[in-house]
Order: C-alpha cells, then sequence, then structure tokens
C-alpha cells in the first residue's frame, strides 16, 4: 500500500513500530486518518509519542507479539468476525492439508517434519494433498532445495488440477479447522499471561480492527524493526498477515501491512540489493549445493509453473543480458557461470565471525556504521581487528573508521592501537544533496534527486567510488587469462563520466536497471516486453518502466493528486512495479468484478471495453475476464492456471496463503515462542521454550543466557530516537541535533528503580554475557512492570544510536546484544535479550580517560 | 615441489574436519571453527609465499584455488542454508587431504 494510503484506513493498529517517533513525515497519514474517523491504536512495550496520539494504547512485553496476533486470530474465528466472502474466495482458508501434517498442539510445541539433530523442518507435510507447492520466489527462497531433485518435476503437480479444497470447511484438514486448532489455546487469557496486556483491553482491540474491516471499511497495521528483530521475525509478520487476510484487507484503499523501513532508501537496497543471497530484484542467487549447476538446470529447478514468477527466465536471462552484454551469448548459458555461487549463509552475522577467524581479510564499509550498529559490537570490533585492511567512506568520522583508535577493546586496556593490524582508509562521501539518484522508499516509491551543490573536496558519491572502483579492476584484469577473472572482464561497465571529478550519469544506471532492447539500445516500457531470448537487457525487471524512453525518467514526476482526483497520485514519483501503487489489487473488486462497495473502490472489471480498470495501475492482466477458469485437461501454466478471481498472482495457486505449505524455515503458521532469551517459561508449549530452528552460533564472546537466569532477570531492548539518525553519527556531529539528545540513557519504570535504589538521572550499569554499559536513568511511567505467568517482569529500554563519535555521545548499546539469527532471514534480535541493571559506575577505568558519556 | 608452507595448519584442519564428521549430523561448531582457522592460517602462508615471487607453475596457484574452495564448504557447514551440505564436506575434506599430502 502506498504510505499516503493510510489516511484512508479506518482502523490502524501501529504495532512494533513507534510511528510517530521514527517516521514523523509517515506519520501525518495516520493523523489524516483519525481526522476522518479512523480508530488508531498503539501496541508496544513502550508508551512514546505515537502511543499518546493513539486514541488506545495497549502495553505487551517484547517478544510477544505472536501470542497477542495469534489471540487476535482466534478471536477472529471464533465469533465468526472475518470476512467470509474475500477469505472464501481469495485465500487458502478452505484448501486440504496432507494427512501427515502435525500441529505443535499435538506435538509439544513443534510441527510436523522436524529434524532435532539439524534443527531443521522438512516441508513434505505441510503441503496442499497431493500438490507439491513452490513458494513465491521471494528473498531468502534459496535458502532451502525446496525441489531441486527432479528439476521442478514436482511443481508441475500445480498444473494438473487446483488445490483439493473443501468450501464447506469442515474437511479435518483444511487450512480453517487447522487454524481453529491451533489457535485454540490463544485466548484473551493467555493472550494477557504471555503479553500482559489486559484481556478485556486485548478483546476490545480485536473488536474494533474487525468491526472496521469488511466491504464497507478497511484497516491497515503498520511495523518496523519491532517485529522483525526477532527470532521469529518473520513469523510475526506473517501473523498479521493471516489477519488481514481473513478480514479482506489486503489490496484494497486503506488496508494492508505497512512495512516503515529504517531509512529513505532501504527498500531500494533491498531491489537492487546489497544482500548476498539473492540477485537484483528479488531473483534467487544461484547456489552451489543446489541443482545450479547449468542456467538450464538452474531455471527448471527455481521457476514455478504456475503464477506470475513463471516468467521468472525472461527476468534472469534479461539481467545477464544487462550484466555482461556481448558476453552473454546462448552458447555460454548467458554468461551465467560469471555469477558466484553460494555456499552457506553469508549474511552479516556469519561474516561478522568469518572476519574473527580471520577468514575475510578485508571489507568496504559504505553508509554503515556496524561498530554502533551491528550486534556484539565488541564481537565485530575483534573481527575488524583481524582484518588486514578496511575502506570506510562516510562524510563524518565514525566509531568504524576509528575503533582501532577508541574502540571498547582499546579503552578497556586489552589492546593498544598499535597492536592492531589493519590497514585502515578512511574516504570522504558526499552527502545526499551533492549527488545525483534516487531513492526507493517503504511505498516501493522511487523518487529522483539532483545534486544541489558540489561536495567539497575529495568527497565523492558512492557512485563515483563504486564505477571508478570497477573501472580500476577491470583494467588490473583485463590481460589475465585466469577463467575466474573473466566474470570481471566481461562485465559492462561503461557509464559515460562528466566534468573534471568524472562524475558518473546516474540516469545512464537507472537505464540500465530499466532496460532496453539489444539490438537497437531502445528503452524497454514494461516488463511483459522482456524475453528470454537475449533480445533485451534489464538490470532489474521490476523497475521496468520508470524509464521507458530516452529523457523520460518518471521518478523525476512531480504531480499530486488535486481535489476530486482519486487520491492514488500516480503522477508523484513512480512505484515499482508498473507505477502500481497497490500490490494484488485484484482484490479490491469481488470475485466477479465489481467493488466490494462505492466506499473502497480500487480497480473493477469494465465489461463494455472488456478490461479491468480503477484508480490503480491493476496487479493482473488487463483483459484476464473475472470468469475465466483454468481448462486443467490442457495442464494450463504460468497465468494460464490462475483464475480471473486469483489476485494473489506471484503465489502458485494465486491465493493469499493463510497457511503457507513451502517457503518458511519454521512452520506454516505462526506459534508463540519466547525469545532466544526470556526470564519466563513458554506459557504456551513449556517443552519448546523458543524457536527450535533459530540461528545460535556458540563461540566465545557470544555466550547466550539461560531461561530465567537469575543474573539477568530483567527484558532489554533497543530503539531509536526522532533527532538521532540511524546510527547516529549523521545527527550526532550536527550541534541542533546532537543537543537535543545529548547523551545515552536508559529508561527504567518507577518502580524498578525504586527497587535497586536507581535515582532519574543516576549512573547505572547495564550488563549481559557479551558485554557492559553505563549510562544515566531516565526514571519514567513511559515503562511499567509486567505481569507475566504470575509473576513481575520488568523491562528496560535503551536507544542505540550512541557511540564516543560526535558531540552527543553514549554508550553502544549493542555490546549487549548476542550474535544470533532468525531462521529464515538471519535477522538479529535486538528487542528482547535479558539482562541486568545496577545503579553506579563501570569498575573497570576507561585507560584513554574518555569516557563515552559525558561526565 | 617442497613441502607448502602451513602445511602443519592443513593437517590440523583435517584433523578437526575428522572429527566433525564423525559426529554429524550434529553440527560440532568448535571444531568447525578450529578448521576454518587451520585452513586459514594454511591459505595465509601459501598467498604470502606466492607473494614472495614463490610461486613456480599454475599447479602452485591450482593449489591455492582448491584451499579456497574447501574453506568455502567448511563455512557453508558451518553456517548452512537449509540442509546442511554433509556429502560435500566429505569431498572437501578428501581435497584437503590430496592437497596436504602432495604439496
Amino acid at each position: 500500500m502506498a504510505l499516503w494510503d493510510l489516511a484512508n484506513s479506518d482502523c490502524i493498529i501501529e504495532m512494533g513500530s513507534n510511528l510517530a517517533e521514527n517516521h514523523p513525515v509517515g506519520f501525518r497519514f495516520v493523523v489524516e486518518a483519525q481526522r476522518r474517523g479512523a480508530t488508531v491504536i498503539h501496541i508496544d512495550p513502550r508508551y512514546t509519542r505515537t502511543s499518546a496520539l493513539a486514541d488506545i494504547y495497549a502495553p505487551i512485553r517484547s517478544g510477544s507479539d505472536i501470542a497477542f496476533l495469534g489471540g487476535m486470530i482466534r478471536h477472529i474465528l471464533e465469533n465468526d468476525l472475518w470476512f467470509r466472502d474475500f477469505a472464501l474466495a481469495y485465500t487458502n482458508i478452505s484448501h486440504i492439508i496432507e494427512e501427515g501434517y502435525g500441529d505443535p498442539e499435538q506435538n509439544e510445541g513443534l510441527f510436523s517434519g522436524y529434524d532435532p539433530v539439524a534443527g531443521t523442518y522438512s516441508q513434505d507435510t505441510w503441503q496442499y494433498a497431493g500438490k507439491t507447492v513452490p513458494s513465491p520466489v521471494a528473498e531468502h527462497r534459496v535458502q532451502s532445495q525446496e525441489n531441486s531433485s527432479d528439476e521442478g518435476a514436482a511443481f508441475e503437480s500445480m498444473t494438473k488440477s487446483p488445490p483439493p479444497q473443501d468450501p464447506t470447511l469442515q474437511h479435518p484438514n483444511c487450512v480453517y479447522q487447522i487454524m481453529r486448532r491451533h489457535y485454540a489455546r490463544y485466548t484473551p487469557e493467555m493472550v494477557e499471561r504471555v503479553t500482559s496486556c489486559p484481556k478485556d483491553l486485548f478483546v476490545r482491540i480485536t473488536e474494533i480492527f474487525a468491526r472496521n474491516s469488511g466491504r464497507e471499511k478497511t484497516g491497515a497495521f503498520t511495523y518496523a524493526v519491532g517485529w522483525t528483530h526477532h527470532s521469529t521475525g518473520v513469523q510475526i509478520i506473517r501473523a498479521a498477515s493471516i489477519i488481514q487476510g481473513l478480514l479482506g484487507n489486503i489490496g484494497r484503499p486503506g488496508g494492508g501491512i505497512m512495512a516503515l523501513r529504517g531509512h529513505v532508501s532501504i527498500q531500494g537496497s533491498t531491489d537492487i540489493p546489497t544482500l548476498y543471497n539473492m540477485l537484483p530484484t528479488y531473483l534467487p542467487q544461484p547456489n552451489v549445493f543446489h541443482d545450479h549447476a547449468t542456467v538450464d538446470r538452474y531455471l527448471a529447478t527455481e521457476t514455478p509453473p504456475t503464477g506470475w514468477w513463471s516468467n521468472m527466465p525472461k527476468y534472469v536471462i534479461s539481467l545477464l543480458k544487462a550484466w555482461y552484454g556481448e558476453a552473454a551469448t546462448r552458447e555460454n548459458g548467458w554468461g551465467y557461470q560469471f555469477l558466484p555461487k553460494l555456499t552457506g549463509d553469508a549474511s552479516q552475522e556469519p561474516m561478522t565471525m568469518a572476519m574473527s577467524d580471520r577468514v575475510v581479510k578485508g571489507q568496504f564499509i559504505l553508509g554503515q556504521n556496524p561498530a554502533v550498529g551491528a550486534v556484539n559490537s565488541e564481537l565485530v570490533e575483534r573481527g575488524f581487528a583481524n582484518l588486514e585492511w578496511m575502506v570506510v567512506r562516510d562524510f563524518a568520522m565514525t566509531e568504524t573508521a576509528n575503533f582501532w583508535q577508541q574502540g571498547h577493546r582499546v579503552r578497556k586496556g586489552e589492546v593498544r592501537p598499535e597492536e592492531i593490524g589493519t590497514e585502515m582508509f578512511f574516504l570522504p562521501a558526499a552527502m545526499p544533496g551533492e549527488k545525483d539518484g534516487s531513492v526507493t522508499n517503504t511505498s516501493r516509491l522511487v523518487q529522483w534527486h539532483d545534486v544541489v551543490c558540489e561536495a567539497p573536496g575529495d568527497s565523492r558519491s558512492d557512485l563515483w567510488f563504486i564505477v571508478h572502483l570497477g573501472r580500476r579492476l577491470k583494467e588490473l584484469y583485463r590481460d589475465s587469462t585466469e577463467p575466474k577473472d573473466r566474470a570481471i572482464q566481461a562485465l559492462t561497465w561503461d557509464y559515460a563520466l562528466r566534468g573534471e571529478k568524472q562524475e558518473p550519469d546516474a540516469e545512464a544506471v537507472l537505464r540500465e536497471i530499466n532496460g532496453q532492447t539489444v539490438a537497437d539500445g531502445k528503452q524497454v516500457a514494461d516488463y511483459r516486453e522482456l524475453k528470454d531470448d537475449g533480445s533485451t537487457a534489464c538490470g532489474g525487471w521490476m523497475y521496468c518502466g520508470i524509464f521507458p524512453e530516452t529523457g523520460k525518467n518518471l521518478s523525476r514526476s512531480r504531480r499530486p493528486d488535486g481535489p476530486g482526483e482519486s487520491g492514488a497520485h500516480l503522477g508523484w514519483a513512480w512505484t515499482w512495479p508498473l507505477n502500481r501503487r497497490t500490490l494484488y489489487n485484484r482484490a479490491s473488486a469481488d470475485p466477479a468484478g465489481k467493488p466490494w462497495s462505492e466506499r473502497k473502490k480500487m480497480i473493477w472489471w469494465d465489461e463494455a471495453q472488456a478490461k479491468w480498470t480503477g484508480n490503480d495501475v491493476p496487479d493482473f492482466l488487463a483483459d484476464k475476464r473475472p470468469d475465466y477458469r483454468p481448462d486443467w485437461s490442457k495442464r494450463p501454466h504460468g497465468m494460464d492456471a490462475l483464475g480471473g478471481d486469483d489476485p494473489f498472482i506471484m503465489e502458485a495457486d494465486g491465493k493469499c496463503a493463510l497457511f503457507v505449505p513451502s517457503g518458511l524455515k519454521d512452520g506454516p503458521l505462526p506459534t508463540h515462542y519466547e525469545p532466544i532469551e526470556s526470564p519466563v517459561r513458554n506459557p504456551l508449549y513449556p517443552k519448546q521454550q523458543r524457536n527450535p530452528t533459530a540461528k545460535l552460533w556458540g563461540r566465545p564472546g557470544n555466550e547466550l543466557h539461560d531461561t530465567a537466569d537469575p543474573r539477568f532477570p530483567y527484558v532489554f531492548t533497543t530503539f531509536r530516537l526522532t533527532e538521532m539518525h540511524c546510527g547516529g553519527i549523521a545527527t550526532r556531529v550536527m550541534p541542533h541535533t546532537a543537543e537535543l539528545q545529548p547523551e545515552a540513557f536508559v529508561e527504567i519504570s518507577p518502580e524498578l528503580a525504586a527497587s535497586l535504589r536507581i535515582r532519574h538521572l543516576g549512573w547505572t550499569v547495564i550488563s549481559t554475557l557479551r558485554g557492559e554499559v553505563e549510562v544515566r536513568a531516565m526514571v519514567t511511567e513511559r515503562l511499567k512492570p509486567f505481569r507475566i505467568d504470575g509473576r513481575e517482569v520488568h523491562q528496560i529500554g535503551m536507544p542505540w544510536v550512541y557511540g564516543w563519535q560526535g558531540y552527543a555521545r553514549g554508550d553502544v548499546a549493542n555490546v549487549l546484544l548476542a550474535i544470533t539469527g532468525d531462521a529464515n532471514t538471519s535477522i538479529h534480535s535486538t528487542k528482547a535479550i535479558t539482562c541486568n541493571i545496577r545503579p553506579g559506575r563501570k569498575a573497570r577505568p576507561d585507560v584513554l580517560g574518555q569516557s563515552e558519556a559525558r561526565t | 615441489m617442497s613441502a607448502a608452507p602451513g602445511r602443519e595448519s592443513g593437517h590440523r584442519a583435517l584433523a578437526a574436519l575428522d572429527i566433525v564428521l564423525a559426529r554429524k549430523p550434529e553440527r560440532d561448531d568448535d571444531r568447525l571453527s578450529e578448521a576454518t582457522a587451520e585452513l586459514t592460517k594454511f591459505r595465509d602462508a601459501i598467498i604470502a609465499e606466492q607473494r614472495g615471487g614463490g610461486v613456480r607453475s599454475a599447479n602452485d596457484r591450482q593449489h591455492l584455488a582448491h584451499l579456497n574452495a574447501v574453506l568455502s564448504v567448511v563455512l557453508g557447514v558451518h553456517f548452512p542454508l537449509g540442509e546442511t551440505p554433509w556429502d560435500e564436506l566429505q569431498k572437501a575434506r578428501d581435497w584437503l587431504s590430496d592437497l596436504v599430502r602432495t604439496s
């Protein structure tokens, strides 16, 4: 959904986000929704400005979100509050699952297919009966060999018939009945026991949200890393998607789940990724251990035969043509062998350990400050110290760039700067206003910005650095005869350079991403024109159409809708794909193609014109009739296998997946597990304390706390501040923002402060097995003790944005955290760990005599 | 050719991998870390020699490429994406054995 579409919501649940403080620009649309009569609800461990501006605030303990959301699912199902016409038609609620499926309710907290030694699941028993369902190609698909043993043959089962269904919902293994059993114990009483949210408040919230959903009304969730940074992060978001599927809040005006991104172009860095495990626009990175030896085998294994992703070969081959140009030929598999192949998890957490083990010899760090922002900061610094070289580019000195001089280990006296052998290169970087380029924000909205002023001195844009680095590498390897160097030699790298500084033309990069026909270099206007025969080149198929012809960069467009227009603002910048503002918007019309209501219309079938039309770009084949049905006798593939009433076209069966048969590593349904570190036993599954598939890496310096360890009795969470941007350095070096939040602090409830004799603004020391920090106490009623499973549990919170550089300083909160990972994404847990806190100062003096905090 | 630099590290890595393989399917993080550290020393010693002018043939360069491949597989077992590639680790172990024996 578009950020501004929040204004069309009738009820907004903000959960896992502090929208007012951390996304203040987007928050205005919540304010607008409220002004129009929407109910705004904030559910969070801390009472913040978002809470203060909400109509209802509900406190919950960090890491108990699935218990709350699971309770909502149960309440909606058991009280028949769901939007039956929507969910029956558009979700897999009536699909029948394999007989061998086993639920955590039967199996002490585990789904069927669990291998306790490997700590992984087989998904065989989660499938639709008689089918093997490919997961949508997406960010993390490549982590499992779903079907590589038979080159995708099993997925062909999806072309033989529709998945078995029982529209009466009576079959014991239909998704509806499975969900009812799965969430049966998530009663309001259980929700209170696990989360501490009073049961009456929980029921009130659920009923308000359900009441504001249906034909005439829609509701939205907003979330940020308060949901993702958990060992169950993906499943928390999944729980919200189940609620939205049941209530009909997907693909409709004011309905959806708004993922609030951390900074302006994080969405863009996922689309055209800086991630290790995918190629641009969500194509899977090949894996050396999968059946990916050739491009044909890779495509045969990974391409779902049904649904939109059946077009994947066109996107892959066009990408290879964009990258390798004339060196990509049919004979050499379009240059597929130039691509590096994965062998394992190369996300930030394992790479931190690989640095410590001296596997990694050098690192470039651009736009990041991991000495502050990465978990287990001291382990990160140890890794830095084992590198041969490190390049940091930023516009001000960062903690990462001077870890060797003022880092934690130096200040603790464990090591002296001259004993650290890492050769450091600190290069000045241009600021946003000093360079051309685009940002892709929360709503997939791509907005161009032009250079405003020249960067001073030797400062250069990141684009300049990467392009010139590439040019030098190509020059270095120009005469090599080694096969391994062919990838660099083959790479097309002919971006035009301008002016004295030889700045690359940023629009040339966007044109390459957009794509062109190889023969004449003409820009491609639509990804449906891409081919798998090498005649088109495209650097990112989802961005195709952003630069449809020479001189026409649609991300420059700045025409907002005026009064009387739809409010979709299709003339404001450009949204991928094809300037479509709401994904799956076919669901905004009923199965017959009519809007569910006049008030909530978005797109509809125009019988006279025989096409879909409306206020948004249809996310559907424009001329596919609502009454189209696949002819199963012909073994339909691609979009032919989806009906005219199957809106979820990226799914193999076109349905919203309430139950996920493939693609998730930790279960087909969200289940409450306690955080990896927790002061309480799991009230729902006493024999299964935490996510059994969570990634844990035991090593010295990264020890974990046992459950209910009396040495670490408090829940610890981290958060951001309005005045401090991300890792903080950009705002800590600016006097006008630094003075607004001059130093680090810890929020602590008056009750806990009294019991520990901690006074407001007094010093405290917070400790874990990973490290300790000292900060002043902010004793505040914004935090309240929780009552969990009959006992009092205290939670404290600390901003993670401080370090030893800049005017505003303070201890690095991430010193306290361990390196762990969600099974699906490897994302770390920053929102719910355990700790201790005491009044006073650290025992060990700072050998540099310059405490991070101002004294 | 003469004994490769860091060969002792190669032997120690081999011993660690044998323990890892004997304990499979249980993942032995400590032994995997040890194998990684020893392989890294082996690799760095070869690199140092090559940078010092010690490369005499394409075969020498091939040693380094093979060692890097072994290291990649060990990391793939230590930090797997989904299923742990045990069969490939066995192959990598045998490759390392050849490297240590022939270098």
